[in-house]
């Protein structure tokens, strides 16, 4: 078994959608990433490096297959609208 | 002072956007795209290759045989009794050929290997919405050949056997997957602001698309009022 077939096993094994495996596997992945960084990185720039960990979470979950490739331009979405906002009220005033 | 804001946030929001989706790594943009996705730009784009051979079924000569010159060699394909057998000639002094090829092993894209000779079962079983991808490997000394596609219109013939039957397949033979992301991404981005993200919900590509489209059309808008002082 390879690591690419874990969520349709572990949907077999519990008798759930394939779709909802990969999901429930891939939050466990990244939150497995995410907590500990987001109790150790806190402060004035804690967001940008929860960022990135969520970056390098949701490449692996990618590259394993377990999550559709839109989730990440979601996710580069939503950064890029969070950085816009800072930088033209930075600028802007 | 809110126009310039919003112009301000228009402008670094396509610049993030566009600098993070290139800075994706190559590998992670997921399988590609079908051919009758996007507005088919390139079938290399279609499919990563950089440099790609493509013919159809009409192609074929009375013996069903294509044969093609292609990355420094010359490329033999045969359409024989209902299967796909390929190869490359091998060809004596440079140019004699005596009928022998270096035959190719299709691999298919979920590793498994059908031989030197792969038949309409094997296609059927491999292919999704009419495509099957393959790697190529030589026979003899399993060195990588390049890539193998095959497609049909998968809403006109439920099989393969049954676009064979009707002349109306396509094959490309392609090298080097285009191991840069910029190819694809070109592909991925078309993808996204025509609402044709490869396994992506419509509804879910209309929400990622909007807030691109937003920005350029309210960057067009600006650029016309702020050259036009009257409007």
């Amino acid at each position: 078994m390879s690591l690419e077939d874990i969520p349709s096993e572990f949907a077999t094994y519990f008798g759930i959608n394939e779709t909802t495996a990969q999901l429930m596997l891939s939050l466990v992945v990244i939150f497995t990433l995410l907590l500990p960084t987001m109790y150790l990185a806190k402060g004035k720039n804690a967001v940008t490096i929860w960022l990135i960990v969520t970056f390098l979470g949701e490449c692996i979950v990618l590259g394993l297959g377990w999550l559709p490739f839109w989730i990440m331009i979601m996710t580069i979405s939503i950064t890029a609208l969070g950085m816009s906002i800072t930088i033209s009220k930075a600028i802007g005033g | 002072m809110g126009e310039y804001r919003g112009f301000l946030f228009a402008i670094t929001f396509i610049i993030f956007f566009a600098g993070l989706v290139v800075a994706i790594p190559a590998g992670l943009e997921g399988q590609g795209l079908d051919p009758d996705g996007v507005t088919p730009l390139d079938t290399a784009i279609i499919f990563g290759f950089e440099d790609y051979e493509n013919w159809t079924m009409t192609a074929l000569n009375p013996f069903d045989i294509y044969q093609y010159t292609f990355n420094l060699r010359d490329w033999w394909f045969g359409h024989i009794y209902g299967t796909i057998q390929f190869g490359a000639k091998i060809l004596y002094a440079g140019f004699l050929w005596f009928g022998q090829l270096d035959s190719c092993e299709f691999i298919s894209s979920e590793g498994i290997n059908r031989g030197y000779v792969l038949g309409s079962e094997e296609i059927d079983a491999d292919a999704e919405n009419g495509t099957a991808n393959y790697n190529l490997r030589y026979l003899v000394n399993g060195a990588d050949a390049g890539g193998f596609v095959l497609y049909w219109n998968s809403t006109a013939y439920e099989s393969s056997a049954d676009a064979f039957l009707a002349d109306d397949v396509n094959f490309i033979h392609g090298v080097g997957i285009a191991s840069t992301a910029p190819v694809d991404i070109t592909s991925l981005l078309v993808g996204l602001l025509l609402l044709q993200l490869p396994n992506c919900p419509p509804l879910v590509n209309l929400l990622l698309a909007t807030p691109v489209y937003t920005a350029v059309v309210f960057l067009i808008w600006f650029i016309i009022k702020e050259s036009m002082p009257f409007v």
